[in-house]
């Protein structure tokens, strides 16, 4: 079969390195693999709008058959990768199928994790893919309790939207308070605060022992004995990186695949998005990963941007909005600039007085040009003050 | 070529006005607007930002580019 890229993984990822390698000039035929059988998609609504119903399904869409066509980039959907044979340079697929490759561009994102306790029963989701969201949507107009395990991005998005659902919501974590590894203690207390503050019951500093029920749900077991009763349960405790279909090539590691700063994988391999060990999972991580590969694949070293962007990361949380900008971390110390967490209107940042890392915004969008430049920078936080006020 | 910001899509992450901050502003309902002095900007700025929305809010539509 025809060679030229061959990008498995129909992934926000996949599609954008796709998109950018015409961008750059590429002219080779470009195959798009993906094992689910929809179109490429935006996965962020899939725990908000999707959920609710604000959101229609061709609201997600992250490619027209126009651009599609005028691409021309080959779908090949509803087959999942099995392998790849480096040294033939093809992919194999599980009908048996086999496509061959000039350059090959893992995009096969991540899987959500099942705990040992996991079971498939009626009632019981995840959350990762269009099916999933809309088989947790379905669920979600015919319950009235839910439980959320987990108090990551997913978790806490989908306990905030079944919420306002008018769902009894139990939220189940880990941590000491949801989001707390990656926003630090100060800002999960307020978003603990904020859940209480709608209804929702966050059991902290807890695991789950077993998931109740024979045929459907009936609720979680906690560790310490404690049973929550309720129709439905989503399970969101993190995820792990697709890797399984490259055992035995050279690029498998259960950790995600290893790159190069340009997403070089090996000779002719590349990867971009959730699959790269080091990714933090983030939408704009992704496209920045495509780019990179698709600026390389053409033979270029990468346009730098006029403007640097920083790590960039998001969440909606009822009506509010929290951006997150360069780094933070459990342990950082976050400094307000503006504001209160308390309002949920605020400025702060983390990092030292002297120079800081990272900036988050709770619903004060007017001020993430500013800050970019500050965290760019690296500030100290008397000039933040002086120019955020 | 003419830039259009969906505000029924625009979820008020202001990427733009980072990437491109003399093309997009936001106004005072959070969400980005397109400034006159757009026309005086790069494509290549345009669809850097247009790229890095997260909410899929901007289209270019072609026309008279002078990027």
């Amino acid at each position: 079969m025809a060679s030229g890229t061959v990008i498995v993984g129909a992934s926000l990822a996949g599609i954008r390195t796709a998109q950018d390698l015409r961008r750059e000039g590429y002219d080779g035929p470009i195959t798009l693999v993906g094992e689910e059988p929809e179109r490429p998609y935006d996965r962020p609504p899939l725990s908000k709008g999707f959920l609710s119903g604000a959101v229609a399904p061709q609201e997600l869409s992250l490619c027209s058959d126009d651009e599609i066509g005028s691409a021309a980039v080959e779908l090949v959907l509803g087959a999942r990768a099995v392998g790849v044979d480096v040294d033939r340079r093809i992919v194999g697929l599980a009908d048996g199928e086999t496509i061959g490759y000039d350059n090959l561009v893992i995009a096969t994102g991540a899987a959500c994790i099942r705990p040992p306790w996991y079971r498939e029963i009626a009632g019981v989701h995840e959350l990762r893919t269009l099916a999933d969201a809309r088989a947790l949507r379905s669920t979600l107009t015919a319950v009235n309790s839910l439980v959320v395990v987990g108090g990551g991005f997913v978790g806490t998005e989908v306990a905030a939207t079944a919420r306002s659902m008018g769902i009894d919501v139990t939220m189940v974590l880990r941590e000491a308070a949801p989001l707390a590894p990656a926003l630090g203690d100060a800002v999960a207390q307020a978003v603990s605060d904020l859940h209480r503050g709608r209804g929702v019951a966050v059991h902290h500093s807890s695991d789950v022992a077993a998931l109740l029920g024979d045929q459907a749900v009936e609720g979680v077991r906690l560790a310490d004995g404690t049973v929550v009763a309720a129709e439905a349960v989503l399970v969101a405790v993190g995820v792990r990186p697709s890797v399984q279909w490259l055992a035995g090539t050279p690029f498998y590691d259960p950790r995600g695949v290893g790159v190069t700063g340009s997403g070089r994988a090996g000779e002719r391999v590349w990867a971009a998005g959730d699959v790269v060990r080091s990714s933090k999972g983030h939408w704009a991580a992704a496209i920045a990963d495509a780019k990179s590969v698709a600026a390389d694949i053409a033979g270029r070293s990468g346009r730098s941007p006029s403007i640097e962007m920083p790590d960039y990361f998001w969440s909606d949380q009822y009506s509010h909005k929290v951006q997150v900008l360069g780094r933070v971390g459990e342990n950082a110390t976050l400094t307000p600039i503006v504001g209160s967490l308390e309002s949920m209107s605020f400025v702060g940042v983390y990092g030292t007085d002297s120079a800081i890392t990272g900036a988050l915004l709770i619903d004060q969008p007017r001020h993430l040009g500013r800050m970019r430049q500050l965290v760019s920078v690296g500030a100290s936080v008397a000039t933040c003050r002086a120019k955020v006020a | 070529m003419e830039i259009i910001v969906d505000r029924s899509k625009c979820a008020g992450h202001a990427i733009c006005t980072i990437l491109a901050p003399d093309v997009f502003e936001m106004d005072d309902a959070g969400k980005a607007v397109v400034l006159p002095t757009a026309a005086h900007a790069s494509a290549t700025e345009i669809r850097d930002a247009a790229d890095a929305c997260p909410a899929l809010a901007i289209k270019m539509t072609a026309g008279a580019g002078n990027g």
